[in-house]
């Protein structure tokens, strides 16, 4: 089996990229912490569809539109991208 | 597919048709109300395309105000589909998401509507042409 411990430790996890996203689409810094969308008045029905098509792009996955309700949060996000990568 | 009307997110209906009567717009049919969709709305026509005018019926369910809070006006183009489902399917094929629907309309008398994000965030509504 090869070694991929290199390549990992380059590459950027799920949870790093997706918060750098919403960095970007909030224009503002989140620091450590936690992304609710509970907490966040500028959080609105079209700013989520922008974060999930996105995050779609970014890592080359689809979600399904059953799945919108429940992406609310940072943490909703990376689970959901994890699951699409494990297929 | 027909081209239909471009809808108009806006805060006062009276206020926006009557800015555009100088460019010849009128009001076409009534006012309505569609609690299903949380809008009120009105079309009109005049010297360019059939436009919609939009409001939130409430502002506890924002419909319309994330639009107008981007500067947004003129925020969605609606055309008519005589099948409504394979076009759904062929947009999403495309990476589409349907954000709203098929729900019946009040607008067009119950017909069925919906609404999908194409990937550069643009909102089409598409109605069926035949109630559903």
């Amino acid at each position: 089996m090869p070694d991929t411990t290199e390549i990992k430790s380059q590459t950027p996890d799920v949870e790093t990229t997706i918060r750098s996203i919403f960095e970007t689409l909030f224009s503002r810094s989140f620091s450590a912490s936690p992304i609710e969308r509970a907490e966040m008045d500028d959080w609105d029905s079209l700013k989520h569809v922008e974060l999930i098509l996105v995050v779609e792009d970014e890592f080359g996955v689809r979600f399904d539109e059953s799945e919108f309700p429940e992406l609310d949060s940072l943490a909703a996000f990376v689970q959901a991208v994890e699951r699409c990568q494990r297929g | 597919m027909r081209f239909h009307h471009i809808g108009v997110a806006c805060a006062d209906i009276a206020r926006e048709l009557a800015l555009l009567t100088p460019l010849g717009y009128a009001a076409e049919g009534n006012l309505f109300v569609d609690p299903g969709l949380g809008v009120r709305g009105q079309f009109a026509t005049g010297s360019g395309p059939r436009l919609e005018f939009l409001e939130d019926l409430s502002p506890e369910r924002a419909v319309i105000a994330p639009w107008r809070a981007r500067g947004s006006v003129m925020y969605h183009q609606a055309y008519e589909v005589a099948d409504l489902s394979s076009t759904i399917s062929e947009l999403r094929e495309a990476g589409a998401k349907l954000t709203r629907g098929p729900t019946p309309a009040v607008a067009f008398g119950g017909r069925e509507v919906a609404f999908l994000t194409l990937r550069n965030l643009m909102l089409v509504e598409f109605i069926a042409t035949i109630p559903g």
